[in-house]
């Protein structure tokens, strides 16, 4: 066992963006699209310690774009999942699902 | 990560505030880079759908105050085991806490004793303040560079006469002294600054035109801020007409237009090109609007002085060297062509001091009186301090008993100061602030390059440090003496304090704080007198109802003579029919301006002018050209004699009014009226009689009697018509006549530029100065008298409180109370008297220097000497009675069972 701990409810929410935007994922984008997808706003503290946390982790590369003027001349900061954020994801996810499985039923009967 | 590229089109930025809490808060450069550029993006979308700026602002603070935190604290909001690790990580670091507590400690210290607090605090903050307020000026004004590289390398150079009279250059001699020169890198002349029509912007214009040698953009250093200098090639004879542009005018007059190629610029009718505009700001001694090559005609006569030269010293060379050189080369010149100049040697000037001026005095007076009250604020914060040490005895010498160290205690009281200091220094910072900005939009005129003053980082240093180290030395006195003998204070109990030594200190505080207070009000009440006796003084023209009207006829069609006459007889008759007029006059130069053209006038016959002694030669007067009119208009009194009429005309004998100041200069204690006189340099060889003496039309500034004036007839002198400004007075209200006036002149003459105001907004522009000048004086003599006043508050609140006890067994064996008081406060106001008078004897030992600054007002000025210390007895004995009535109103039962 290399890992005894599944991936956190916003860092799991957090990858899952980050995949779906491919090179594009940056603070902001990843933010909206959370606001918008979730319909709840994740506060910007939480969202960029969780992002700094994932890179530490190893679980989300960063690499910074070119400065723009709307950006008062800074760089983007863009993230991408590695290869070990790709396995953990896949791992946090199928056990998720595996918890499901069968359990929906059990939701909509009530 | 500091310097961030501004935004191209200056739209929504984050704010400084922003920018510096997550530059502090977010170690990582990648993440803190990536963070504020999402901020910024993300208000910048916010700014376009047209957010108020006011909320992005708030905003961008809310969202990096909230991330800042989050920043600041990573394990806030997370399960206890996480935070566990990074407990363990601090635990090797126990000081954080330790500062964490001791700061919080100091807050209910200070909160403690409300009235400690304030009055520390403002004491501290208004020493800060003031201090750097002056410091900031005379930084900025005196210490800081001239703006151009390597300022300490240039000079003035002057020819000097046998006399040791001084001059500006010929134009001969400076190009003998380029050519042999070697003690300089480059020398340029540049001619005297004239007045000129420019064509080619929106409308005609006056411009300020300074002709330059080719050396001038070497010898400064400073390149044009767009296109390029003027160069050797176009800078002689034949050479192509260029010319560089100043930057307001550039701004001004032609928009700002980059395409200087496609400027039509026209200068007295000849066409020019337009090749450099020089960076904002810039002037060498004149703020120029056009620079022009000097040397396509220069004037080669050996003994006409119109240049003036600035020298860049050659590396290595020291002034020693450079002036002996020249010295040299000017004797060389001498023997070269005798008879041709009068010039002995050569005089050299640091370029600083000719740029400061006068204002050197004025502005070290003030840093004199900053000093003062710098000290004032450290002798307070001291006294106060050490008042408290004292009642703080008891407290240390249980803290020791208890356990805590030495360091840790002198670590408590060194955050307490530091607190004190830092909170202090901030309110003392923005005070400094908020004053420099107003003196800034006081006194734009008063000083040289008030402009570039502002706090920089020298002298809030400065000041902090000074103050900070009284808080921190005195803070900490309390550590120094207890814990040495702990079990002693303890043992002793509370008993009052007595002691003869310690009330010898208390009194040389309170005595030597008011004898500083004293000399502050004493100088600036002195000042400020100096100025109400000139103010009190009728300046002897009336400018409500006067419009003025500055006219330009340098142009092209008014080359002549005949022709400018002709043209100002014609505007003066259309003047002379706008409604509600009573009188239209011309003169060169309004009362207020100040000009270079000055020169003496002597009574015939004249002495020999060669061989005159420096100190024989009297004060320059102002040449003022004018018509028959300008008397009336401008509302002058006539004294004597009469004024001009028609009936002076141009072929009759030339005749000269004088004002008062020039009647009583040239003929002290005579009747001027009938006495022959020249006027140099403006009309030599020619002999004018006085026929009048008018009152002294005098900008308020100026002391009554210092600004002499010779006034001759237009017609009679009619070469010095080319700027003249028509002075209309009317009955009602001066702007209406602005548009009708404005139209018959265009019709008139529409290439002639005027420039239209009232004259009481010129002289208000001036009334400006004078608040400027009394509140700098005023406040300073008010700010001293508040310290001293919180200063002697400090030292007797504290030293009545230790007596508490003691009164309060007098009291209880039947005392008066009343007695009581008088005794502690006759005490206390002795020593603050006895302060007072040493503070009178500094006043009048110093009375000196303040000499030559006033006017009408002696420095052994007895209402001053009598008043300002009877103020500061008065604020002295407020700042007694308050402390010794609290203290002594108590009941007795209660001061002696507080123990």
């Amino acid at each position: 066992m290399n890992r005894t701990t599944y991936l956190g409810e916003l860092e799991h929410m957090i990858l899952l963006v980050v995949l779906g935007q491919g090179d594009d994922a940056y603070g902001m984008s990843i933010r909206e699209h959370l606001g918008a997808r979730v319909g709840r706003k994740i506060s910007r503290g939480a969202t960029y310690m969780t992002l700094e946390r994932l890179v530490r982790k190893g679980y989300l590369v960063a690499r910074m774009g070119d400065p723009s003027p709307e950006r008062g001349g800074r760089a983007r900061r863009y993230f991408t999942l590695s290869a070990k954020g790709r396995k953990a994801l896949r791992e946090s996810g199928r056990a998720l699902l595996q918890l499901w499985s069968g359990h929906e039923a059990l939701l909509e009967e009530r | 990560m500091r310097s961030v590229p501004r935004s191209p089109n200056g739209e929504f930025r984050l704010p400084r505030v922003a920018r510096w809490l997550l530059c502090l808060s977010i170690r990582d450069a990648a993440a803190r880079e990536g963070i504020l550029g999402d901020l910024e993006e993300e208000l910048h979308g916010l700014s376009a759908q047209g957010l108020k700026p006011f909320r992005l602002w708030a905003r961008a603070v809310l969202a990096s105050l909230a991330l800042a935190t989050r920043f600041a604290t990573p394990n806030a909001g997370r399960p206890a085991a996480v935070q566990e690790p990074a407990r363990r990580r601090n635990a090797g670091r126990p000081k954080v806490d330790d500062i964490k507590r001791d700061a919080k400690y100091a807050v209910r210290q200070l909160a403690r004793s409300p009235g400690f607090t304030v009055a520390a605090l403002l004491t501290l903050s208004l020493g800060i303040g003031g201090t750097t307020v002056a410091f900031s000026l005379v930084n900025g004004i005196l210490l800081r560079p001239l703006p151009y590289p390597d300022p300490d390398r240039l000079v003035t150079l002057w020819e000097r006469r046998a006399t040791g009279q001084e001059l500006t250059l010929s134009f001969p001699n400076f190009e003998d002294w380029r050519e042999q020169s070697r003690s300089f890198a480059r020398i340029t002349a540049v001619r005297f600054p004239s007045e000129v029509t420019v064509l080619g912007g929106e409308e005609p214009m006056r411009g300020t035109m300074l002709a330059v040698s080719r050396e001038f953009f070497e010898v400064i250093g400073v390149q044009p801020f767009l296109g390029r200098p003027i160069s050797y090639e176009e800078n002689r004879a034949g050479g192509e007409q260029v010319a560089v542009l100043g930057h307001s005018f550039w701004q001004d007059g032609f928009g700002g237009n980059p395409d200087l190629g496609s400027i039509d610029l026209t200068i007295e009718g000849a066409p020019f090109t337009v090749v450099g505009v020089m960076p904002p700001g810039f002037k060498l001694l004149e703020e120029g609007d056009l620079y022009l090559p000097l040397e396509q005609q220069p004037f080669r006569v050996r003994d006409s002085h119109n240049y003036t030269a600035v020298g860049r010293l050659a590396p290595g060379v020291s002034w020693e060297q450079a002036e002996e050189e020249m010295n040299r080369i000017a004797a060389g010149i001498l023997e070269a062509y005798p008879g041709e100049t009068r010039t002995v040697g050569v005089n050299l000037r640091p370029l600083r001091s000719d740029i400061l001026g006068e204002v050197d005095r004025p502005l070290l007076l003030l840093l004199c009186a900053a000093g003062f009250l710098l000290l004032l604020a450290c002798s307070n914060v001291a006294s106060t301090l050490l008042a408290r040490s004292t009642l703080r005895d008891r407290e240390m010498a249980i803290r020791t008993a208890v356990g805590a160290s030495r360091g840790s205690l002198i670590q408590q009281l060194f955050t307490e100061s530091l607190m004190l200091a830092g909170i202090a220094g901030v309110l003392g910072l923005g005070l400094s602030h908020v004053s420099l900005a107003l003196v800034r939009s006081l006194g734009p005129d008063l000083v040289p390059r008030l402009e570039s003053v502002s706090i920089d980082a020298r002298v809030l240093v400065f000041a902090l440090l000074a103050t900070l180290l009284t808080a921190v030395l005195f803070g900490l006195l309390p550590a120094i003496g207890v814990p040495s003998d702990a079990a002693g204070t303890l043992g002793s109990g509370r008993r009052g304090d007595t002691r003869r030594s310690k009330a010898l200190g208390w009194n040389l505080l309170i005595g030597g704080e008011a004898a500083l207070a004293v000399m502050l009000v004493v100088a600036s009440g002195l000042m400020v007198r100096s100025l109400r006796e000139i103010l009190a003084t009728d300046t002897n023209f009336r400018p409500a109802g006067v419009l003025t009207i500055a006219m330009n006829f340098s142009g092209s069609r008014y080359q002549s003579v005949e022709a400018r006459v002709n043209q100002l007889s014609e505007i003066k008759r259309e003047f002379g029919s706008l409604p509600g007029m009573t009188a239209v006059g011309f003169v060169n130069h309004l009362p207020m301006q100040s000009t270079s053209m000055t020169g003496p006038i002597l009574a015939t016959p004249l002495p020999d002018l060669d061989n005159i002694g420096l100190d024989q030669v009297p004060p320059s007067s102002g040449w003022r050209v004018v018509d028959e009119d300008y008397f009336a208009a401008m509302g002058i009194p006539l004294l004597r004699g009469r004024t001009f009429t028609t009936a002076d005309g141009p072929d009759d004998p030339p005749v000269i009014v004088l004002n008062e100041a020039a009647a009583n200069l040239i003929f002290p204690g005579q009747d001027p009226i009938g006495k022959q006189v020249q006027f140099l340099p403006f009309w030599t060889g020619v002999d004018l009689t006085v026929v009048g003496v008018v009152g002294e039309a005098r900008d308020w500034r100026k002391a009554p009697g210092s600004q002499h004036e010779g006034f001759v007839l237009w017609r009679q002198r009619p070469g010095y018509t080319r700027y003249l400004t028509a002075v209309i007075r009317t009955e009602g209200d001066p702007v209406a006549l602005i548009r009708p006036a404005r139209e018959r002149l265009q019709r008139l003459a529409p290439e002639v530029p005027g420039t239209f105001q009232t004259m009481s907004a010129l002289v208000g522009e001036s009334l400006k100065e004078k608040e400027f000048t009394m509140a700098v004086l005023s406040s300073f003599a008010v700010l001293s008298l508040v310290l001293a006043a919180v200063g002697i508050y400090g030292v007797v609140s504290y030293t009545v409180s230790r007596r508490s006890r003691e009164i309060g067994i007098r009291l209880a064996l039947g005392a008066a109370s009343g007695a009581i008081r008088r005794h502690i406060f006759t005490r206390s106001l002795g020593v603050v008297a006895g302060g007072m008078m040493l503070g009178v004897a500094g006043a009048l030992a110093a009375g000196g220097v303040l000499e030559s600054l006033l006017y009408g007002v002696s420095p052994r000025d007895p209402v001053t000497l009598i008043v300002a210390p009877l103020v500061l007895l008065g604020t002295g004995a407020l700042a007694i009675w308050i402390p010794v009535l609290r203290y002594t109103r108590v009941d007795p039962v209660v001061t002696m069972r507080a123990e």
